[in-house]
């Protein structure tokens, strides 16, 4: 055994802590995203939910069949890499840094907006200094934790998710028993459906609730036996997340209120989902919502808004460490220069990575509270950016990130179908087309197709309502491309071809540190007929 | 341990199976958001029955 082998994450991650890993990271989504799409959809929120979570299951097979195939942590950036090349794999690496620093804004964001419930002296809308103070000492707080290399433990996770979903559970029961009106429902999506503008805009916001898939390829590189254990926890992490967010958006569109709904600021009575999606409270919507409960309102009034602040901290975190951990994958992989696989002398930790990628999510917040911070500033976004700020602002570049990197996803799955069908594949997308790629017996995956033209038609969407979006997320990508050809120039690499790397190798390897034994040999079998298939010998 | 989640798991399809026929009766939108959601219900009831009862990739 040789001493300079690279250094491997334990695999003690077991079933139930793969499941809540990604919980907390996409069921965080939640808490921010329903606000902003009853603000955006209004009547068709639903809808709304319905279209982007469609498209979410359909990315979320995708990638628990890569993450099964292929138990690395690199996530999208690997998949994309090793199925369209290096400079596609760079731009869904890229795109997916930028989705990380967004979560580390936006989660925070959102985390003080849900205390705000509990202390009103840190709400956005009355003490926008203080709140964003309070977001800019959680981020820099973060970022310290993660430097001298402090993280929240699986068994944390585990708790905070099952209370989590506990809680959610009880709210969406008790809500849809004791207050719920189908006809309300119904009325509420005759009488107040959006525009074709504004419901593009909804549906573009309702992939900010399905955001964080990456954590499934995550949680497989230390999972035990990722193949088998992989495709059982993040299909029940994809469903669950999904019949969460479609129940809440339905119970805030039909539900009856414990209490009279504050009127509105000219002073006019106002609906439950207007309520909940206006500026001043679509960051705190599942607390409000839960706090109007009939009975168990009284209690989760009390702790819906703590939970819900722990789990969007868990999820900022995600996006600190994640954030690193992709930085450090692309630089491994000859994509971003080296200086990001630097680590902390004492503490071994990514920390030119984590400080670079935690000042990005500084940058982000500043221009998210600059219009509350200064009347001059929301005076010059009103005209500008259709007066988007807060974490309508951070929401816009979210969307677009996802959509971007997860359409890649896609395009990679069909990619590696194609040219890698030797690798054991334990789950597969289902509805596939058997046919033959250059002389081998391939699967081509509709739910893939399918799945790309909903994220590309998300991304359409993004670009064509989201004015800082439209901006901002394109020239994010097109400086990154930059950086890009000028670091692969310096290094002679090549700009648009990629580098040569021994992929059957790799996967031997991958398996191996899997601990999927019997994979590694179907594949080794694989590789082997199809030599003898080709050539007429054997290669050992 | 095991017939609670079989309970909680059968619970599900059953309240999946009671949301597709309420929702159904609704007009379209409404009751495709609902029908969705109630499979959806269905499903993850199944795939944790599954889970708990085909043993081949245990670990």
């Amino acid at each position: 055994m040789s001493s300079d082998r690279k250094p491997e994450l334990r695999r003690s991650v077991t079933p139930w802590g793969s499941f809540s890993w990604g919980y907390s990271d996409v069921g965080a989504d939640i808490f921010v995203g329903l606000g902003l799409v009853l603000g955006a959809a209004a009547g068709a929120s639903n809808v709304a939910f319905l279209f982007a979570g469609i498209v979410y299951v359909c990315i979320g097979l995708a990638y628990t069949e890569l993450a099964a195939t292929y138990p690395v942590a690199g996530g999208g950036q690997y998949f994309v890499l090793r199925g369209l090349g290096d400079i596609f794999g760079f731009i869904a690496g890229w795109a997916v840094l930028l989705d990380f620093t967004i979560d580390i804004a936006l989660f925070s964001w959102s985390c003080v907006d849900y205390l705000s419930e509990l202390l009103p002296q840190v709400g956005a809308p009355f003490h926008p200094w203080s709140h964003f103070i309070l977001v800019v000492g959680l981020i820099v707080g973060l970022c310290v934790l993660n430097i001298i290399g402090v993280r929240e433990s699986t068994a944390f996770n585990g708790f905070v998710s099952a209370l989590d979903v506990v809680s959610e559970t009880a709210i969406l029961s008790l809500g849809f028993l004791f207050a719920f009106s189908p006809n309300l429902l119904v009325h509420t999506m005759q009488t107040s459906w959006p525009t074709p503008f504004e419901f593009m805009k909804g549906i573009s916001l309702a992939i900010v609730s399905f955001v964080g898939l990456e954590s499934i390829s995550q949680a497989a590189e230390e999972t035990q036996r990722p193949a088998s254990v992989i495709p059982r926890t993040s299909t029940a992490l994809i469903l669950t997340i999904l019949i969460f967010a479609l129940s809440y958006a339905n119970l805030a569109l039909g539900m009856h209120t414990w209490h009279p709904i504050p009127l509105d600021a000219h002073g006019h009575p106002q609906m439950l989902w207007q309520w909940l999606g206006n500026n001043d409270n679509n960051g705190k919507a599942v607390a409000l919502i839960a706090r109007e409960v009939p009975y168990w309102g009284a209690i989760a009034a009390f702790y819906v808004p703590v939970l819900g602040a722990i789990l969007l901290l868990i999820s900022s975190n995600s996006g600190v460490f994640g954030s690193s951990r992709i930085a450090y994958a692309m630089s491994s992989g000859g994509l971003l220069p080296s200086i990001f696989q630097r680590v902390h002398a004492r503490y071994r930790t990514p920390m030119i990575s984590l400080v670079v990628f935690t000042a990005v999510a500084l940058i982000e917040v500043i221009f998210a509270a600059l219009p509350s911070l200064s009347p001059a500033m929301a005076t010059l976004y009103a005209k500008h950016f259709n007066g988007e700020s807060g974490i309508g602002f951070l929401g816009d570049l979210y969307a677009f990130g996802a959509a971007t990197s997860y359409s890649f996803v896609f395009v990679a799955l069909v990619a590696l179908r194609l040219t890698d069908p030797l690798s054991p594949r334990k789950f597969k997308i289902p509805i596939n087309i058997p046919m033959r790629f250059r002389g081998e017996s391939v699967e081509f995956p509709v739910v893939a197709v399918i799945g790309f033209i909903g994220m590309t038609a998300i991304l359409a969407f993004t670009l064509i309502t989201h004015p800082i979006g439209r901006i901002a997320g394109p020239a994010w990508i097109i400086f990154g491309i930059i950086l890009y050809f000028i670091y692969r120039k310096r290094k002679r690499l090549p700009l648009f071809g990629s580098r040569k790397r021994d992929w059957r190798s790799e996967q031997i390897e991958i398996l191996r540190r899997a601990g999927e034994l019997e994979l590694m040999d179907e594949y080794v079998a694989n590789v082997r007929a199809s030599d003898v298939r080709r050539t007429g010998t054997t290669e050992d | 341990m095991r017939i609670i989640r079989t309970v909680l798991s059968l619970g599900m399809i059953v309240i999946g199976v009671i949301v597709v026929a309420q929702m159904a009766r609704y007009p379209i939108a409404a009751s495709f958001t609902g029908i969705i959601l109630g499979l959806a219900m269905i499903a993850l009831g199944t795939v944790r029955l599954r889970a708990l009862y085909d043993r081949s990739g245990r670990t």
